[in-house]
């Protein structure tokens, strides 16, 4: 790779005792302490692994194919979310713009994921009140994707502040209102027969649904459209700071999922009863 | 000097380029040291060399560059569901795993959070926090197994 290949990076000397920017250094701080958190979680899911006497066990629910589209749809919006900064730094506001978007909605589908995932434990009778796996599981994927939420929508937030005149917030919001739109009717085309257990997709069958699904993808072009039209020459590379933090919590998010999916996926996915166990039976697919 | 000292100094270090040279060159010597003189020889200076063109050293990459970090990561993912599937890996199963973790961990961390590019003060605040992290986790799982055998 040549040198002209890179693009210089020099990052402003600030008027702190560090010489670095005091909210990038609390970020860094935060993340540290984050992974104690999730430490502590992932410790306790190992530590009762195995220890549940009553089903459904493991090798039963976890489906490790869906799972691995999910982390693999998690580590692409990774790769949106540095070229959503890239794009920033580089003062190309209608690509950057376009990154960030694309890193809120493979975030969201990971969320769709998770809610599908859940909604199929719950069917087989896996709830965080049934046993050790249930409870622990829920637990550390949960907070995982509240994690997931919570950086959802402070990317939403950075899409609109990079998006000032009128012009763009109407394109922003017709993209994101079509594109939750659409996922909201093919979740709820995944659950035929308001088999969901949220009220909001179960009721989302026949016409409602497919009117839902046009709109979103209408929106979804309309707002792309308008976006890709507007804010060509604008200076972003002073919100590239503001970008870059919300960049490193979406990253940490993204290698907190890379342990999970290892220690509890993959790693468990074969742990059946333990000796002792009551062997558990489960219910017809529905 | 002390004698723990001298001894350590005499053990490990030369004169010239911070190597450890056995026998030691009397100073008399008119000759100088030869460089990259060391028990590795140039490899350390070329692999270093190679690391710093590899991952574009000191400098924020391109977006092709990026793009090739998650080409490997997504490569990285399909192996480990690839080793899922074997069921004849016995032992080796876990760690394996944990070592594909471990890689992907680490580039996406040093890559796309810029730690590689970044003050060297956020990879030690991180570096604190994550050691600390994983003596939590090793510390419960050691505490757990002690009491319940």
């Amino acid at each position: 790779m040549t040198e002209a290949a890179h693009t210089a990076h020099h990052e402003p000397v600030e008027d702190t005792s560090t010489g670095l920017n005091n909210r990038k250094l609390l970020m860094w701080a935060f993340l540290a302490s984050d992974v104690m958190f999730f430490g502590a979680f992932i410790a306790t899911y190992l530590v009762y692994r195995n220890k549940n006497l009553e089903g459904p066990y493991p090798n039963q629910v976890l489906d490790i194919p869906v799972t691995s589209v999910s982390t693999f749809v998690l580590l692409m919006s990774s790769l949106a979310m540095v070229l959503a900064l890239d794009g920033i730094r580089r003062n190309k506001k209608a690509t950057g713009r376009f990154w960030i978007l694309s890193t809120a909605a493979l975030g969201s589908v990971f969320l769709g994921f998770q809610v599908f995932e859940f909604n199929e434990f719950v069917h087989l009778g896996l709830t965080p009140q049934t046993n050790l796996f249930g409870t622990t599981f829920y637990i550390l994927t949960g907070l995982h994707g509240t994690h997931v939420t919570i950086g959802v929508i402070w990317l939403l937030f950075m899409a609109l502040v990079v998006s000032p005149t009128p012009k763009e917030r109407w394109g922003l919001v017709l993209a994101v209102a079509g594109f939750y739109a659409t996922m909201l009717s093919v979740l709820a085309g995944i659950f035929t027969g308001g088999d969901s257990s949220l009220a909001v997709i179960s009721t989302l069958v026949g016409y409602p649904a497919m009117l839902l699904l046009i709109f979103g993808i209408v929106g979804i072009f309309g707002g792309v459209t308008i976006l890709a039209q507007t804010g060509h020459g604008d200076q972003t590379s002073h919100q590239a700071l503001d970008l870059e933090i919300a960049g490193l919590y979406w990253h940490f998010v993204d290698i907190v999922w890379i342990v999970i999916f290892t220690v509890i996926y993959l790693i468990s996915a074969a742990d059946g009863m333990p000796p002792g166990g009551v062997p558990f039976d489960l219910p017809a697919k529905h | 000097m002390g004698l723990i000292a001298r001894i350590w100094n005499a053990l490990f270090y030369h004169r010239a380029n911070d190597w450890w040279l056995l026998p030691k060159t009397p100073l008399s010597d008119p000759e100088p040291d030869p460089a990259y003189e060391g028990p590795l020889g140039r490899t350390t200076a070329i692999a270093k060399q190679w690391l710093t063109a590899v991952t574009s050293g000191d400098r924020h990459a391109t977006p092709w560059y990026y793009a090739w970090v998650g080409v490997i990561l997504a490569i990285i993912t399909l192996a480990e569901v690839w080793i899922f599937t074997f069921e004849t890996l016995g032992p080796w199963f876990v760690p394996l795993l944990l070592i594909l973790s471990l890689m992907k961990f680490i580039l996406v961390v040093a890559f796309f959070m810029h730690l590689r590019f970044d003050n060297k003060l956020f990879s030690w605040i991180f570096g604190f926090g994550f050691l600390i992290g994983v003596a939590v986790f090793l510390a419960l799982l050691a505490l757990f197994f002690k009491l319940n055998g």
